[in-house]
């Protein structure tokens, strides 16, 4: 068994932050982690617009604001830059707040984003965060936050290596784990489709 | 024609880091300084042409030229990641472990090429990962 697998299915509370370009499977193998990792806990995907819950398993719920989260549930935010914006802790402190007791609730916040540099340092300074890597363009690379530059890079090397030496296994199934020094194929959720990558086709901003 | 790159240190620190991580290089080549490099591979050269490069005594004194080279290299070492990237290299693993999983329980890749289950006989050993450079079209590492 990985260590990751082993951390993360023992994970009461903290952050887990998937980063890479568009495309390249963050959600899928987000929830796909969630359902063979923390099968067991409720999944509350925190998100202001809209959501049409009727293609989620039973387990997921959904919530507009942190506060709704309920005690023991995994959140899940889908674009973490859109719905809590940079520095926008220094103005707003419920990202603080909300943060500050999710030990207490028991929560873990898990969540997907295409660049460090845009999320707010509050998910990554005062929790036990997870980062997991996967593919990022050279372009969007210079504009990464520059602590995490060096693991991103070394990320896409290994997920290159990792897919050119397996066979049958999509390279967007590839995650990397900088804490553990691990990469995982993480298989697709049984019940992934387009409707839950493509979730937000039909929202109204 | 002319091709000018322009690099800073960051960039250099994070272009040899992804080499190191992606290419496990042998110690007499990662870590000799320089200006030893040059003679210990003509004496290497010289003693594989007298036949004699696999004589007990040639290869004491390699392994302290070997020692010699990459201890200065390490006293004056600037990037440690590189340091750590050797250890594991001395090791029999490389500093990453690969692993895939089929959502029950996870398997290390080692050498060779690993293929899901739905698309492979089965299996009489567990799945390998090839390491070092990629095997020639001969098929000989």
């Amino acid at each position: 068994m990985s260590q990751t697998s082993r951390y993360i299915k023992d994970m009461e509370h903290g952050i887990i932050a998937v980063v890479g370009s568009g495309k390249q499977g963050k959600s899928c193998s987000l929830h796909s982690m969630l359902e063979i990792w923390q099968p067991d806990r409720p999944v509350c995907i925190l998100d202001p617009i809209d959501i049409d819950m009727s293609v989620w398993p039973d387990r997921y719920s959904h919530a507009e604001k942190p506060a709704d989260i309920p005690v023991g549930a995994i959140a899940v935010i889908e674009d973490v830059n859109r719905v809590f914006h940079s520095r926008g802790s220094s103005k707003d402190p419920t990202l603080q707040k909300w943060l500050g007791i999710i030990s207490h609730r028991s929560n873990i916040v898990a969540f997907t984003t295409q660049c460090l540099a845009g999320t707010d340092l509050e998910f990554l300074r005062s929790q036990d965060t997870i980062i997991v890597n996967k593919m990022m363009h050279e372009e969007d690379l210079g504009f990464e936050r520059p602590e995490f530059r060096e693991s991103q890079a070394i990320a896409n090397e290994w997920i290159l290596a990792a897919d050119e030496n397996t066979e049958g296994y999509d390279r967007r199934s590839w995650c990397f784990f900088p804490r553990f020094n691990e990469v995982i194929s993480v298989p697709k959720a049984e019940w992934w489709n387009d409707s839950h990558s493509k979730m937000f086709r039909e929202a109204v901003l | 024609m002319t091709v000018s790159v322009v690099t800073d240190a960051e960039a250099d620190r994070v272009l040899s880091l992804r080499a190191s991580a992606r290419t496990p290089l042998p110690p007499e080549i990662s870590m000799m300084p320089p200006e030893k490099a040059d003679l210990f591979f003509r004496r290497r050269a010289y003693y594989g042409l007298m036949g004699v490069d696999s004589h007990p005594l040639v290869r004491f004194l390699e392994g302290a030229d070997i020692s010699a080279g990459m201890a200065e290299t390490l006293a004056r070492a600037s990037h440690l990641d590189r340091v750590s990237h050797y250890s594991a290299w001395c090791g029999s693993s490389s500093s990453v472990r690969m692993y895939v999983s089929d959502g029950e329980s996870e398997t290390e890749v080692r050498e060779g090429r690993s293929r899901p289950p739905s698309q492979s006989a089965p299996r009489q050993q567990p799945p390998r990962r090839r390491r070092g450079p990629p095997l020639s079209d001969a098929g000989e590492p």
